[in-house]
């Protein structure tokens, strides 16, 4: 008895909860590193890591927040603009200059769309975010003399510390991965606390939380900046893994990506999002055989998710535990417990 | 003046095409209360069942134009029934989502079926002979198109305010479950709405279809400008559509023309930012609605 109640309680925990959740998933992307050698595995690895950047900080303002934002792609587009202007197309900053930058640029750029946007709720914000991100794509692409226009801007450099340059991809994951660990961190803290709450209050009911004095607008300003700022680093990272980037990146259907990650992985977590992007990538993997049909099945993916699994992967994954520990019959109580903390997050 | 005059003209006809898509939005939104993304496809796909029908079957363009109509109409009574019937309680971001969803298989469909991206042609009366006053020249093609649009908003305000199953749809539209009480069928309701909400976007697909060809991607255009359209209008105001899409056609047609493409993209959008910051509620809509 003693034995299984040290463990409910350490579980029902959210906050330890969750760092054990980070711990495994930094040692499975640990091992990762250490074992894949293959460079096109790596290689989307990479990949997967830079969109995580953007995709778990936004998942606070889509899930925890209910902000459905439709121009994600755009802000990470001017991170990654930021990093090939100022590193080839107009100047010559080192890499490391040329990332603050990015993220200053970008969250500053949703502070100021944030006064005009969070105007609007629902499907007008969703609507309004749509049209900036669409002003982003065509503003990087008809902007000629300054992002390179629809060829693009080429020869971006990967950074180096020192004589340790991270150029290949193996090298370049280190990179990656650090920053994810401080997005993740970050979005994880931001979300355990006071600023967690808040959030959660202006999903269930905006107008009552700004009724009961919470300041509603600070709150989702906050959380749009650091989206947009996350978006931003994640855009400087995808310049550089990429060498060469073009407008084709940032179309409206990048934006329409991150949302999908989100709503595929489970919406209102932290490890959701992070589960959709690498699920999508894997899938994405075995559905290339199919040509073109493979957005078919995403769509039809989203579809059936969105219809029948609201909890997205993360939450079918609880709710697949919680079953298991009750068939296992290790008791109602410990499986309750657990069934609890994984419905509060 | 002449080039100016004739601008004003062709951004009309671009216009109505696109209130017409945008009406069927804001007609199942007003009632229904659901974006309904997948819109962009149904004008896509009612392009396609013009050509097919109008073009490869060899028939007349209006035997085509109805028959994208019927055949979009039954496929969005069909998406009502299979996906949106279970989203309307649902936040809006599984409702978008959702219909995202259904946009992308729709599109992969037909581009999987057409998507050699050969110019495909639909014959429409009108387009061999042209309207000329002095300098002006007048494509009898866009004055047929704006002369269908008419009828058709014609048509649907007849239905709309004139008949007991536009009295069913507005009950539903001010209070659904009061007119439940009252005896109307929650479900035929939706699926006429639908129908309608499908047939226009089939309507403006087959005429978009006639005007510039017909493309596998030929959705996506008209779907933003009908969302700006709505969000101008004033979300679910069918007069709202109409005025709108005409303000923003004609506007897109002048920037193309004056200015360039590339800005004539940005037009929509810079419209709809400064909408949404000055008028919220749009053109025919009610203040704080928090849609």
């Amino acid at each position: 008895m003693t034995l299984l109640q040290a463990p409910r309680i350490a579980l029902r925990d959210r906050g330890t909860r969750a760092v054990i959740g980070w711990l495994v998933v930094l040692a499975f992307l640990g091992i990762l590193w250490a074992t894949v050698d293959n460079n096109y595995h790596l290689r989307l690895l990479v990949g997967a890591g830079t969109a995580m950047i953007a995709v778990i900080p936004f998942g606070l303002l889509m899930g925890h927040m209910g902000y459905l934002a439709m121009g994600q792609g755009g802000f990470v587009g001017v991170g990654a603009y930021v990093v090939g202007v100022l590193t080839v197309q107009q100047f010559e900053f080192d890499f490391w200059a040329a990332l603050p930058c990015a993220i200053i640029i970008t969250s500053a750029l949703a502070y100021l769309l944030s006064y005009p946007l969070f105007r609007l709720r629902g499907y007008h914000f969703a609507i309004g975010t749509l049209a900036v991100g669409q002003l982003l794509y065509i503003m990087f692409d008809s902007w000629e003399w300054f992002t390179g226009g629809p060829h693009g801007t080429a020869g971006i450099p990967r950074p180096a510390l020192g004589d340790y340059a991270f150029v290949t991809n193996a090298r370049f994951l280190i990179v990656v991965l650090f920053f994810l660990v401080i997005a993740a961190f970050s979005s994880w803290w931001l979300a355990r606390g006071h600023v967690g709450r808040a959030i959660s209050a202006i999903r269930q009911d905006e107008d009552l939380a700004a009724a009961r004095g919470l300041d509603v607008f600070r709150y989702k300003q906050l959380i749009f900046v650091f989206a947009a700022g996350f978006a931003g680093l994640s855009g400087a990272l995808y310049a550089s893994m990429q060498i060469a980037i073009d407008p084709s990146s940032f179309t409206i259907w990048s934006s329409f990506q991150y949302v999908i990650y989100v709503i595929i992985g489970g919406s209102g977590t932290l490890l959701g999002p992070a589960i959709g992007v690498v699920f999508l990538v894997v899938l994405d993997q075995f559905i290339q055989d199919f040509g073109k049909w493979n957005q078919i099945v995403l769509g039809g993916l989203i579809v059936v998710t969105v219809l029948f699994f609201r909890g997205g992967l993360w939450g079918g994954m609880n709710l697949l535990w919680r079953y298991a520990l009750e068939y296992a019959g290790i008791g109602d109580r410990l499986a309750q417990a657990l069934g609890a903390a994984s419905r509060g997050r | 003046m002449t080039a100016f005059a004739q601008q004003l003209i062709y951004g009309a006809s671009y216009g109505m095409n696109l209130a017409v898509a945008a009406a069927g939005l804001a007609l199942i939104f007003g009632v229904y209360r659901v974006i309904n993304l997948a819109h962009g496809q149904l004008i896509m796909l009612g392009g396609f069942v013009a050509y097919v029908v109008a073009t490869q079957l060899g028939t007349h363009f209006f035997v085509g134009f109805f028959a994208a109509m019927i055949v979009m109409g039954l496929l969005s009574i069909v998406l009502e029934n299979a996906v949106f019937r279970f989203l309307q309680r649902r936040p809006l971001t599984d409702q978008l989502l959702a219909s995202l969803g259904l946009y992308m298989v729709l599109g992969t469909t037909a581009l999987r079926i057409w998507g050699d991206f050969e110019a495909r042609p639909i014959a429409m009366p009108g387009e061999d002979w042209a309207l000329t006053a002095g300098e002006l020249r007048i494509d009898g093609a866009r004055l047929v198109t704006i002369a269908i649009t008419l009828i058709l908003f014609a048509l649907l305000y007849v239905v709309v305010y004139r008949t007991h199953l536009g009295r069913t749809m507005r009950a539903t539209a001010q209070g659904e479950e009061t007119a439940a009480l009252m005896g109307i069928k929650k479900r035929r309701v939706a699926a006429i709405v639908f129908f309608l909400g499908g047939a226009l976007g089939g309507a403006a697909g087959a005429m978009l279809g006639a005007l510039f060809n017909v493309r596998p991607d030929m959705g996506f255009q008209p779907l933003l400008m009908a969302l700006v359209i709505i969000i101008f209008g004033g979300m679910g105001s069918i007069a709202g559509s109409i005025v709108a899409g005409l303000i923003l056609g004609i506007l897109y047609n002048l920037t193309v023309f004056y200015v360039g493409s590339k800005l004539g993209d940005l037009v929509p959008f810079l419209v709809l930012l400064a909408i949404l910051m000055i008028r919220p509620q749009g053109l025919f809509g009610l203040p704080d609605r928090n849609a």
